[in-house]
């Protein structure tokens, strides 16, 4: 079919991201990916396929938008095949360790975010982004990642172990 | 040292893109969002025009009914029944058996001396929305015709207050013949 006649099928009056939008979803795109160049690609494939899309959120343009982002990653690391996916125990996790208060509590130093991101996945990554600049709630993130919430809190937690390990090692038992 | 989640946000706000990036995205989504309005008020431009145009015929249609005249009016019903003969809802050749089984009308229908065909029978039927009386004859030459009577109203007669001679006009090339007499209206088909 003419691509023009499926256009005017379809066209529906769709938002325009401004500069500062675009912005955002390139940190979100960064999130995920961890390199510029990475996220650009993903970001300008994301919008390709929002401008093709023969419906849209009007409403929650940006969440929509985010969402497009959020399956066009999974779909190249599903084709590269590296992606991964876990289950969480919550028995084996004292219930005072889990959740947003856990990560709130914690210090970390200038020069540990780099190595914090590329000791992270793509999907921790993204749990940190909703929440330090997004402001999510646990129950909002897992919403938008169609994970249960357990699974998130699993993620969480184990960042924080992750990250506490780190830290020991610099800065000995003592750091938190 | 700072807090997890303030180094965070700052971290990712540092993320930005470069001006020939940004430039690119909104370039893409100018093109093709340009192109989905265009294509929205294209097709409401065709939407409003049909709706002109059936408002318009809607218009002289309602002239073209409006301006006919009641015999005109009656000529198009007339012919139009006569076209379509509906069963008969009595059948018999005698006048008075025929005229009885119209008593639901509020008048009386007569008997005109002057038709030539032999009397089959009658139907209830209606004249611009009046009740009627439907009698049906049959010709020598074996042709069919139907002589209409209605009580003469001034709301849907009017025009026919001193009509007392017999006019004949063509409906779908049906010879009608319409007059008023007596309170009663009326038509013959020839």
């Amino acid at each position: 079919m003419d691509e023009e006649l499926l256009d005017s099928r379809h066209a529906i009056m769709k938002h325009e991201f401004s500069s500062k939008e675009l912005q955002k979803l390139f940190q979100y795109c960064c999130a995920l990916t961890l390199q510029d160049s990475d996220a650009y690609d993903l970001l300008q494939t994301a919008m390709e396929k929002y401008l093709r899309s023969q419906s849209a959120d009007l409403d929650y343009p940006l969440s929509y938008m985010r969402r497009i982002i959020r399956n066009a990653h999974i779909d190249q690391l599903r084709h590269n095949r590296i992606i991964q996916w876990d289950d969480f125990d919550e028995s084996n996790i004292d219930s005072s360790d889990i959740g947003w208060q856990s990560l709130e509590q914690m210090i970390i130093d200038e020069n540990e975010i780099e190595n914090l991101f590329s000791m992270l996945s793509g999907i921790e990554r993204e749990i940190l982004f909703l929440w330090a600049v997004e402001g999510y709630s646990v129950q909002e993130v897992a919403g938008h990642v169609g994970m249960p919430k357990g699974t998130i809190l699993s993620r969480i937690y184990r960042m924080r172990q992750r990250i506490k390990k780190s830290h020991q090692k610099i800065y000995g038992n003592g750091a938190v | 040292m700072s807090a997890l989640k303030n180094k965070l946000k700052k971290e990712f706000e540092n993320k930005k893109l470069s001006g020939e990036q940004l430039q690119n995205l909104q370039r893409m989504q100018k093109t093709s969002l340009g192109k989905s309005v265009k294509n929205i008020w294209k097709r409401y431009a065709i939407a409003l025009s049909i709706v002109f145009v059936m408002t318009i015929a809607g218009f002289m249609t309602i002239n073209q009914t409006g301006s006919a005249t009641v015999v005109e009016k009656i000529a198009h019903q007339v012919a139009t029944q006569h076209v379509k003969l509906k069963p008969l809802d009595i059948s018999s050749d005698k006048f008075i058996e025929v005229q009885s089984y119209f008593e639901k009308l509020d008048f009386r229908p007569v008997r005109l001396e002057q038709i030539q065909g032999a009397l089959i029978g009658g139907r209830y039927c209606s004249l611009l929305g009046e009740p009627a009386a439907q009698f049906r004859y049959i010709d020598k030459s074996g042709n069919e015709q139907t002589l209409y009577q209605a009580e003469y109203t001034a709301v849907q007669f009017n025009e026919l207050a001193n009509n007392t001679a017999p006019e004949t006009i063509y409906a779908k090339g049906v010879p009608i013949t319409i007059w008023m007499d007596k309170g009663i209206v009326f038509a013959l088909t020839q």
